[in-house]
């Protein structure tokens, strides 16, 4: 069966990879002929890298990476067939309040 | 006397060439560079020659398509260490709305320690749809 690869890295700031971050890959509009996409979930690399299999179909899909004491960030990715699509994300503190 | 004085220089001279072979012997041996490993580096510019300091820069390995990613600091610097001699590589660099023009790392360049500065140039805007949430 036909696949795509939807492969990133994860950093965060100043440009440090985030090992161990989290990547989601949620479906915005499931491959054609599939109802439903059942999300997927890794855990970044010594890198910061992950990557994803997903069907060589038309679809969309949200991938959003999230790292401890960091803001999340979500990108969106358009799968047109077998391809391969890499992403960088580039993850910013949490601001604490000021009490 | 002549003897004692002939003796005398000849240990002096063993002497010399012991501790100097000794010398020689101690020193850290160097390890034999690996042929197949090599490196890349280069500093990325805004238009107007200025480093550019968060600027991402992807480098694509053209036998698996895998990519690696830099963020590039202050200097606008980047590198990429332990790159195979025998796979073609392809180094681009984006920031903002800007883009440089994609370089390759060929098996013919010879270098060990490549460097290839990247220039980012505005217009060649990326799609790019990040959000922070």
């Amino acid at each position: 069966m036909p696949r795509a690869v939807i492969a990133g890295t994860v950093f965060r700031d100043p440009g440090f990879a985030a090992a161990g971050a989290l990547a989601l890959l949620t479906a915005l509009e499931p491959p054609a002929g599939e109802k439903r996409f059942r999300p997927q979930k890794v855990h970044t690399t010594a890198r910061g890298e992950f990557f994803f299999y997903v069907p060589a179909t038309p679809a969309r899909y949200r991938v959003t990476a999230s790292y401890s004491g960091h803001e999340a960030q979500e990108q969106a990715v358009e799968i047109h067939g077998e391809e391969r699509v890499d992403l960088t994300f580039n993850l910013k503190p949490l601001v604490k309040p000021v009490k | 006397m002549l003897n004692r004085r002939l003796f005398a220089s000849t240990l002096l001279g063993l002497l010399l060439a012991t501790t100097a072979g000794a010398q020689w012997t101690n020193k850290k041996k160097e390890k034999p560079r690996d042929p197949t490993i090599r490196s890349l580096q280069g500093i990325v510019t805004l238009p107007d020659e200025t480093p550019a300091e968060g600027a991402v820069v992807k480098l694509k390995n053209l036998k698996t398509l895998q990519v690696r990613s830099y963020i590039t600091q202050k200097d606008g610097k980047y590198q990429f260490q332990n790159l195979s001699t025998n796979i073609d590589y392809e180094v681009n660099s984006d920031f903002k709305e800007m883009s440089s023009a994609t370089r390759t790392l060929s098996v013919f360049d010879s270098r060990f320690e490549a460097i290839i500065n990247l220039k980012l140039e505005p217009g060649k805007e990326k799609k790019d749809d990040t959000k922070s949430n």
